[in-house]
């Protein structure tokens, strides 16, 4: 998928828009009874025994040791005094160890960056291992030069049918080919937004769809449509699609996106609204519980896409892209 | 008000979804009178458009016969919890002040079950309307298996037991 055409360079910033838990590099804590080594030949015997004890199942995301301190147990409410006769209690030989616990705060939970790691590290050590893919995209190394360039493309063409406000495009990244785009037609129908109206274009390739368009403004690939006829497997709504629209979809656009299966989704500016459903009023695709996930990207050619924003669907530009009925 | 007739004409609406392959959902629009403005169901599969809800299906109508500014104080009365993108549209459309639905939406529910959409507070909702009937005709759908669906590509490992 060389380009022909000489490449602009990239004037904007991909943002990853990810879960809170991810973004952030404060670390919560709980609270853990500590104790020194004193005897450090004793050490493995002691990690044995805890362990048999399973006091402390559900910090198995944090070292036993940090250096010749070791974790006893969560301190919950108890004292020092109450956490070692408890230990007793249980069978727990405090040979080799001082016997005078120290209450300490821990990362309550496995750090999910290095970044986090980092913090957590200052804490306590911790058994992470870091997740190569999100790191790349967290450090904006994840899409080389080539492939911004080709986002760039996919935007400037969102941005080209974006004369309602907004402009969306559904891309087979596999044929590096445009299955549909549309603008937006919110003036005539308060449904039209652009995703709408370009997921049903995406149906209309593939046989269905439930609005007539004779706006140019909307059209679907003829190239593509011959393609998928001669595919006998056949697409599925857009599952391994990549969407592009100029501006943060609302969260009907968003739960819409969900619903088609598609892959990604990059935006260019963010809908102030109060509306927007990927990353504004709330993040549809991170929702816990929801059948289908897919990556947003946001700020692909931002300012363009804002300008582009401005422009309210007035009631004749409404009227010059027409959808009939 | 009592919303039992109006209900049934949307559990009929959904069973003839059902007898044509498509998840059981069905909708009407009221008014203030009793009239029913809109009905509709699911056409996702006929459409092969994931957004074609019965809720939606009935916007259309209504904007087909021009009245989406015309009207207010509409009831929906749906027999499963609309959908988040469904319930973003009634929530902010200006039209829809009462929601009234049969059985909870586990998996999309934007009336609270899954996420309580912005704007909803334009609307009162109330569920659990024969909520049973409902969910029977959705547990009759997803017995049989969706025809549109691809088939899994992930191949199951087979279990050591």
């Amino acid at each position: 998928m060389e380009p022909k055409r000489s490449r602009l360079p990239i004037t904007w910033t991909l943002r990853p828009v990810l879960p809170e838990d991810v973004k952030t590099d404060s670390i919560i804590t709980v609270n853990v009874f500590v104790d020194t080594i004193i005897n450090r030949t004793s050490t493995s015997k002691i990690v044995k025994s805890l362990g048999q004890l399973s006091v402390i199942n559900s910090l198995t995301h944090l070292k036993r040791v940090n250096n010749q301190s070791i974790i006893l147990m969560l301190a919950n409410d108890l004292n020092p005094d109450q956490c070692v006769a408890e230990l007793k209690n249980k069978g727990f030989d405090f040979d080799g160890l001082s016997g005078r616990p120290k209450i300490v705060p821990v990362p309550a939970f496995m750090p999910k960056t290095c970044s986090q790691n980092l913090q957590a590290r200052k804490l306590w050590p911790c058994n992470f291992h870091p997740d190569k893919r999100l790191e790349s995209i967290l450090c904006g190394e994840f899409f080389n030069q080539l492939q911004l360039a080709t986002i760039d493309r996919y935007m400037r063409t969102a941005l080209s049918c974006a004369a309602g406000g907004v402009g969306a495009v559904v891309v087979d990244p596999s044929k590096d080919l445009i299955v549909a785009q549309s603008g937006d037609f919110r003036a005539e129908h308060p449904v039209k937004h652009a995703i709408m109206c370009v997921v049903d274009e995406v149906a209309k390739v593939q046989g269905g769809g439930a609005w007539n368009s004779s706006s140019t403004i909307a059209k679907t690939s003829s190239v593509f449509t011959d393609l998928i006829n001669g595919d006998k497997t056949g697409p599925y709504l857009c599952t391994g699609y990549d969407v592009y629209v100029t501006k943060e979809p609302c969260v009907m656009c968003a739960m819409a996106l969900v619903h088609s299966r598609a892959r990604r989704v990059f935006y260019g500016c963010e809908n102030d609204s109060g509306l927007g459903g990927l990353g504004g009023s709330v993040s549809i695709h991170l929702l816990k519980g929801i059948n289908h996930r897919f990556e947003v990207y946001a700020g692909v050619l931002e300012e363009e896409c804002r300008t582009a924003a401005l422009q309210l669907p007035t009631k004749n530009v409404a009227q010059n892209m027409k959808y009939t009925e | 008000m009592d919303w039992s007739a109006h209900m049934n004409k949307s559990l009929c609406l959904a069973k003839e979804a059902l007898e044509v392959g498509e998840v059981p959902v069905g909708c009407i629009f009221v008014d203030d009178d009793g009239n029913i403005l809109a009905s509709g169901r699911n056409t996702v599969n006929e459409t092969k458009n994931a957004t074609r809800h019965a809720e939606l299906n009935c916007v259309d109508t209504i904007v087909k016969a021009g009245l989406v500014e015309k009207l207010s104080n509409i009831t929906v009365v749906v027999t499963v919890e609309p959908c988040i993108m469904c319930a973003s549209v009634l929530a902010n459309i200006g039209f829809c002040t009462n929601i009234i639905y049969g059985c909870a939406n586990d998996r999309f529910g934007g009336c609270g079950t899954v996420l309580a959409v912005p704007g909803l507070k334009n609307c009162k909702v109330k569920g659990g309307l024969f909520g049973d009937q409902a969910m029977d005709l959705l547990k009759q759908f997803y017995k049989g298996q969706n025809p549109n669906a691809p088939e899994n590509k992930v191949k199951k490992k087979p279990v050591n037991l």
